[in-house]
């Protein structure tokens, strides 16, 4: 075996995480902090979570980000460190809404420099190899924003309780959320981790409260 | 994949325990510790000492280490400076002699293993002990020379661990060879995911394990193997420096290690000095194989989740190559 033969020139690893730290880091203080734009490969879908959309979505997901970063690793044309799975959820009441109808949107972080063309171009490797008949993720550019932000430690059936601490947080600090634009991020992987050690990041975007006007 | 058996291992319980089977390690292990004792003048390899215990070459470093709590070459070190040491309280050679004697290259390192071991230097220890008639070796310093080799297997501190036994059907792998320190063998991962890639290889959930063939403590850094392996299906062939293996089938013991992968000899040690023989299983002549669960790169060490698999087979009675 060769090894010379095969060392292959990579650009720098570029790692998002240290772009905006507060937004990946597992501090349990609540963090409030802006971030800009960026840019995230996506799926979007309705069901349960866990329930089989919901996982296809999540396999879609690492099966893109995997090939697409090893494929661009490999012609030496960009390298990035991948990101915790996100979740955007859509703008309904889980309390009122059955979770067979929640919708979702399923997210990976990529570098703005991943241009659609990369993506459809991985479409095609993965639909060659495996054959597998699956719709690409899109590529999403997400507006930036002023987020609350608390780390979640336990079961998901008990994010709630945290969206209920970010919202008193925001309330004190005379905040409203920004509807529709709460998400999280997954530091543990569901299917490996026990639910009572599963790390979640809960993000509440918000902007200052508005004010009345009086007619 | 058949999952034959289940069990939960606590911390107080090491299953249904059988000190005939845990005893056969021991005797083994005692064994190799009294050829390695009467042979120090020898080139002592891994091979010709896994032969000596009836071990498989891919076990043997693993288990005396569980058994005696230091790794091989570790053990060969101790008992051949220890012998200097008594050449030293009873001789009148010179140190640079001694030193040589013990396998060193330089008195100088020699001086620093002694000092280490015992807080003297070689001359200072000798004239202490010269000058001191009838004082016995633990003398100066806290030092004895007692063989380490205990009498009841090492207990090792562990969370609860999930264990099963599988019976693995054989799976064809591509990998790459790495040659050096574990702590570097993510460039053989960069390799094999790279090439993979660009063949859909790395889509619908691949299956990858790693296959650590040393001790990083007894062999040099540069001759360590890792092998990173990817499945793959009958279709795909070799090519410059991806190979084809396959992994062996047959029963595997498989547990769940959560944390580092730098704890892996922990949980090595306690599946080997005390699951292992406890439940009348004994190795086979196969590589351990290693899948890691998530990801290094974007997952914390402590949050780290992996699946340690032994391959075994039911003990006969007797002694069996295991």
């Amino acid at each position: 075996m060769n090894k010379e033969k095969n060392c292959i020139e990579t650009p720098a690893v570029i790692d998002l995480r240290k772009q905006t730290r507060e937004a990946y880091s597992g501090s349990k203080k609540l963090l409030d902090y802006e971030s800009g734009e960026i840019v995230c490969l996506s799926v979007s879908g309705i069901g349960k979570p866990g329930g089989e959309a919901y996982a296809d979505a999540i396999q879609t997901l690492y099966s893109f980000v995997y090939t697409l970063k090893f494929t661009l690793k490999g012609a030496g044309l960009l390298d990035f460190k991948i990101l915790p799975l996100e979740c955007k959820w859509g703008d309904f009441d889980p309390a009122t809404t059955s979770a067979e109808d929640w919708s979702w949107t399923l997210q990976i972080r990529v570098p703005p420099e991943v241009t659609e063309k990369q993506i459809d171009d991985t479409a095609r490797i993965i639909q060659e190899r495996k054959g597998l008949e699956l719709t690409p993720p899109e590529r999403v550019i997400e507006n930036g924003g002023r987020w609350l932000q608390l780390l979640h430690l336990g079961p998901y059936e008990k994010l709630g309780e945290t969206y209920s601490l970010l919202m008193k947080e925001a309330e004190q600090r005379n905040l409203q959320p920004v509807s529709g634009r709460h998400r999280e991020a997954y530091l543990s992987d569901p299917r490996r981790v026990a639910p009572e050690k599963q790390k979640t990041l809960v993000r509440l975007c918000v902007e200052e409260k508005r004010r009345d006007f009086e007619l | 994949m058949r999952i034959l058996e289940c069990v939960n291992m606590d911390t107080a319980d090491g299953g249904s325990m059988n000190p005939d089977t845990r005893n056969d390690h021991i005797r083994r292990v005692r064994r190799v510790s009294e050829y390695i004792r009467n042979n120090l003048d020898e080139e002592l390899t891994l091979d010709k000492l896994s032969r000596e215990a009836h071990f498989s070459p891919f076990h043997f470093h693993r288990i005396f280490k569980a058994v005696v709590g230091e790794s091989v070459m570790a053990h060969i070190r101790r008992l051949r400076l220890e012998r200097a040491t008594r050449h030293l309280k009873k001789t009148r050679g010179p140190v640079i002699r001694i030193a040589l004697d013990a396998g060193y290259e330089t008195p100088e390192a020699f001086c620093r293993a002694f000092k280490t071991l015992t807080g003297f230097s070689p001359s200072s220890f000798r004239k202490a002990i010269q000058q001191t008639p009838g004082s016995d070796l633990g003398g100066p310093g806290k030092f004895s020379f007692h063989d380490e080799i205990k009498q009841d297997l090492p207990s090792i501190e562990r969370n609860v661990m999930d264990i099963k036994i599988e019976n693995w059907e054989p799976r064809k792998v591509a990998f790459v060879r790495h040659l050096g320190p574990y702590e570097e063998c993510g460039t053989a991962w960069d390799r094999i995911c790279t090439w993979a890639a660009p063949k859909g290889l790395l889509a619908g959930g691949p299956e990858m394990f790693g296959i650590s063939y040393d001790d990083p403590e007894t062999t040099p850094p540069e001759k360590i193997r890792y092998d990173a392996c990817l499945r793959v299906e009958d279709d795909i062939e070799p090519e410059e420096d991806i190979g084809l293996q396959e992994i062996a089938g047959g029963t595997y013991v498989v547990a769940t290690h959560e944390g580092s992968y730098a704890d892996f000899s922990q949980t090595y040690s306690y599946l080997y000095a005390d699951y292992i023989p406890a439940n009348q299983w004994e190795c086979r002549d196969a590589p351990c194989v290693e899948i890691y669960l998530n990801d290094p790169n974007s997952t914390p060490p402590e949050d780290l989740v992996s699946l340690l698999c032994i391959p075994v087979t039911k003990k006969t009675s007797g002694e069996v190559s295991g």
